[in-house]
């Protein structure tokens, strides 16, 4: 269809038109961008971005709206021993452009009062994003601008974050005679009283900068920001204080330490402290210190006691780093203070096999960059419960090379997907029923499966250096191997836990191939497992996988199912469990199990021995066993070394009291009541649940001071105490 | 009314007696219309009043392409999922990107 239109008509269109893409397209795209955010997707940067550059909107206002898009929030991502996790997905290169972003708009001049207000914005972002990454020196630069601004709001910024620059660097008398000035006129402004709180209470004046903290939690909700001084934490500061802080706080025990990267300090990073029960937990706003410019920290005083000590990051810069774990123990303070340095190294990397590599053979090879000051490496695939997903959880373990070393020397290692087959690892079960999982019984390296490789980098003493896995990372540049050919049947129904129509499969399989050995793998497994709750079978799992054996001419099938026995399963058939360890001498871990033997056969001096020749940790048992046998410097020695858990019974009250007990023996009758629920506990016969009531029976039946300090420290340790 | 309008008006009617029912012819006409100059107000009006036909739907499409391109951002088709998983210590980030097909 036409019309017709006089020219001049056309024209008043056309006018129209050009108002409506000057005016109408910027108002559209930032109310489209304005609603995309409000209802949290992804796409509102993208819209953001285009108002941004549109030449007809308001520019500053448009970089700021875009650069707050790309910012998620400044939540710390947390690591303790115990645990890790937490913050926002800020990916470096967002955090980058931010900055740039934000600079840029600082360097124009705000024209109308809008463009101030943003402009203003503009500088609270960028100094929040310094600070939240540690960047002292721009940090300084932009102090400094904010300073000599021409706008006054922006001296008054500039000041409070040249305070900040003072407290961060425990120089907190500059810190408050500059907040001294603000006293009077700024007494009801959100960062004014943060940062009076904080200084107040790095100085340990709690009841003081408890009147700014809680006036900060006052603070009416459209007043609050998102983040101050590159943090989320401070909100619930008063609380948190006048709540948890009470326990741990109020002492003389100030720990120090040392954040870095690569040496390189790490400014502004928070320091949690958590006590030694287990778990972590933190909202945020339990720190108890911040790294200064030169990544040092000094918290307040604390109580006596073993603590889980962590820190807080901005989640961007963990990308690509790895947490070197020398210093992987909780701190035990006892009067004197602690030191706990957190190193983070750069991520080693992997130069065969590359992201996606499809390997057609049954070897394959992994070779990486040499690490300085590695002893030994270690090659660790990634496997998923979910394997085609990706998803559900996920296991890693060292693998052994063609050679049977799991520590590998030298910059590369070859592997035999043959003999790994044979391995267990990944056992989770699933439901009331106890289905176990498909990895399994599965293994590793099944076709059409994509597999990550990591390596790991460690020291003679056993310390992790580095991994080419960082603490957060892209799966697409992760090193990962995948082998061709195509899963069977039955594979892919023990894939989908259809178990007993895998055993049909498998059975049929055997009826008519009897040395079939992928069958003869599977079935033991299944029987020698227990594919669900009462269903394992150790009389057909070892005539499955003694005939597996003989035909591969290869025993590691039958030791790794005899490895899983219970107890009283090595009982039961503890002649055919010995002589399957005999004829594994040369397993890595054949002491451990041998030791196990012992346990099942209640030989308890030899199953000492046999834990102590155990080199790859310090087995608990052993340090039972030690005590049992009233061996209390052997003990000692135990807890010391750094191949014990990571558990609170390295405290100095364990040891102290071990040292009493070596000076002093206990007396015959507590030390029959103690010795038995030693035993017990070697053998794993107290349950969970049980826990309460034998700790406190024992716990009766005993006078002596230093075994109770020990079974109290136990009975902690086991979370006993916790009871759902 | 003074002596000369009335001299006009007499010279008008003589003008208007002599010339009735003299008829011109078109050449004539036409050669008068194609040497007479047009001022540029008249041309600019000319212009402003000539009539042309659009296309009714083309120019529609047109224009609301126009605005949709410069509203909407390049991207959007581009659908990367992120989503992350956890390998030990480890988060990880799997990018899926998913275009979405223009059909």
């Amino acid at each position: 269809m036409k019309i017709k239109v006089k020219v001049k008509t056309l024209l008043v269109i056309f006018t129209v038109f050009a108002l409506l893409v000057v005016w109408g397209v910027p108002t559209i795209t930032m109310g489209i961008a304005r609603y995309l955010d409000s209802k949290g997707s992804d796409k509102a940067s993208l819209f953001y971005e285009k108002y941004a550059n549109n030449k007809f909107a308001n520019n500053i206002e448009g970089k700021y709206l875009y650069a707050s898009s790309l910012v998620k929030s400044f939540n710390k991502y947390f690591i303790y021993n115990t645990g890790w996790g937490g913050g926002e997905n800020n990916s470096l290169e967002d955090i980058n452009s931010v900055k740039e972003i934000l600079m840029d708009n600082l360097n124009h001049n705000p024209k109308t009062r809008t463009d101030e207000d943003y402009f203003v914005k503009s500088y609270n972002l960028l100094i929040e994003t310094l600070i939240a990454t540690g960047e002292v020196d721009e940090l300084r630069a932009w102090i400094q601008f904010g300073k000599g601004s021409s706008l006054e709001e922006l001296n008054y910024y500039g000041d409070i974050y040249e305070s900040f620059l003072f407290y961060a660097n425990r120089n907190y008398n500059k810190a408050q005679e500059i907040m001294d000035k603000y006293k009077l006129t700024k007494g009801d402004d959100y960062l004014f009283n943060i940062l009076q709180g904080e200084i107040l209470f790095m100085q340990e004046k709690y009841d003081e900068a408890l009147v700014y903290l809680d006036r900060v939690h006052d603070t009416h909700f459209s007043m609050r920001r998102d983040s101050a001084f590159g943090s989320t934490g401070y909100i619930n500061r008063g609380w948190w204080i006048k709540d948890e802080f009470q326990e741990m706080g109020y002492g003389d025990n100030k720990v120090k330490g040392r954040v870095t990267y690569d040496g390189k300090p790490l400014a502004f990073v928070e320091i949690f402290i958590n006590p030694a029960h287990g778990g972590f937990r933190s909202g945020g706003e339990s720190y108890f210190a911040i790294t200064d410019e030169n990544g040092e920290f000094e918290t307040v005083g604390l109580k006596n006691g073993s603590y889980d000590v962590g820190i807080g990051i901005e989640g961007a810069l963990i990308t690509d780093k790895v947490m070197e774990r020398s210093e992987y123990n909780y701190l035990d303070l006892s009067g004197n203070g602690g030191e706990l340095n957190f190193k983070f190294n750069n991520t080693m990397k992997i130069t065969n096999p590359k992201p996606g590599e499809v390997i057609s053979g049954d070897t394959f090879m992994v070779s990486w960059e040499e690490v300085e000051g590695a002893d030994y490496y270690r090659v660790e695939p990634v496997i998923f419960s979910q394997p085609f997903e990706k998803s559900g959880s996920s296991f890693r373990s060292a693998i052994a090379d063609i050679n049977g070393d799991l520590n590998i020397e030298g910059t590369q290692a070859h592997f035999d997907i043959n003999k790994l087959s044979n391995l267990i690892s990944g056992i989770s079960y699933d439901g009331d029923d106890y289905i176990i999982s498909a990895n399994a019984i599965l293994g590793i390296f099944l076709p059409e499966i994509d597999y990550p490789i990591v390596v790991n980098a460690y020291t003679e003493e056993g310390i992790l250096i580095t991994s080419s896995l960082a603490l957060r990372t892209y799966y697409d540049q992760i090193a990962s191997v995948k082998f061709g050919g195509e899963l069977s049947e039955g594979e892919k129904l023990i894939l989908d836990q259809k178990y007993p129509q895998a055993i049909e499969y498998f059975e049929n399989v055997l009826n008519e191939d009897p040395s079939n050995l992928k069958a003869l793998n599977y079935m033991a497994k299944i029987y020698g497992l227990g594919w669900k709750k009462g269903e394992k079978d150790l009389e057909k799992a070892l005539n499955l996988a003694n005939r597996y054996s003989e035909l591969r001419n290869d025993s590691q099938l039958i030791f790794e199912i005899a490895r899983l026995f219970s107890l009283e399963e090595i009982k039961e058939y503890r002649e055919v469990f010995k002589e399957i360890l005999d004829d594994n001498q040369d397993n890595n871990e054949i002491n451990y199990y041998y030791a196990r033997y012992y346990l099942a056969i209640e030989d308890w001096e030899s199953a000492r021995d046999a834990f102590s020749k155990y080199e790859s940790y310090t087995p608990e048992q052993l340090f039972l066993l030690n005590m049992y046998f009233t061996d209390y410097d052997k003990a000692i020695e135990n807890l010391l070394s750094d191949g014990y858990y990571l558990s609170r019974l390295k405290s100095s009250r364990v040891i102290e009291a071990l040292n009493n007990l070596s000076d002093k023996k206990p007396i015959t009758p507590d030390l029959q009541v103690f010795n038995d629920f030693l035993l017990r506990l070697v053998t794993g016969s107290i349950d969970y649940k049980e826990g309460y009531e034998t700790y406190q029976a024992t716990n009766r039946q005993i006078s002596d001071q230093n075994l109770k300090t020990i079974l109290y420290e136990i009975y902690l340790d086991r979370h006993w105490d916790t009871r759902y | 009314m003074n002596r000369d309008d009335k001299l006009s008006e007499e010279i008008k009617s003589i003008y208007e007696e002599e010339t009735r029912g003299l008829t011109l012819s078109d050449e004539f006409l036409n050669n008068l219309k194609k040497n007479y100059k047009k001022s540029h107000r008249e041309r600019i009006n000319e212009f402003l009043n000539k009539e042309i036909e659009i296309p009714l739907a083309p120019a529609f499409v047109g224009m609301a392409a126009l605005i949709a391109l410069s509203i909407i951002p390049k991207d959007i088709l581009k659908n990367e999922q992120l989503r992350t998983i956890y390998i030990g210590s480890s988060e990880v980030i799997i990018r899926e990107q998913k275009e979405v097909t223009r059909k």
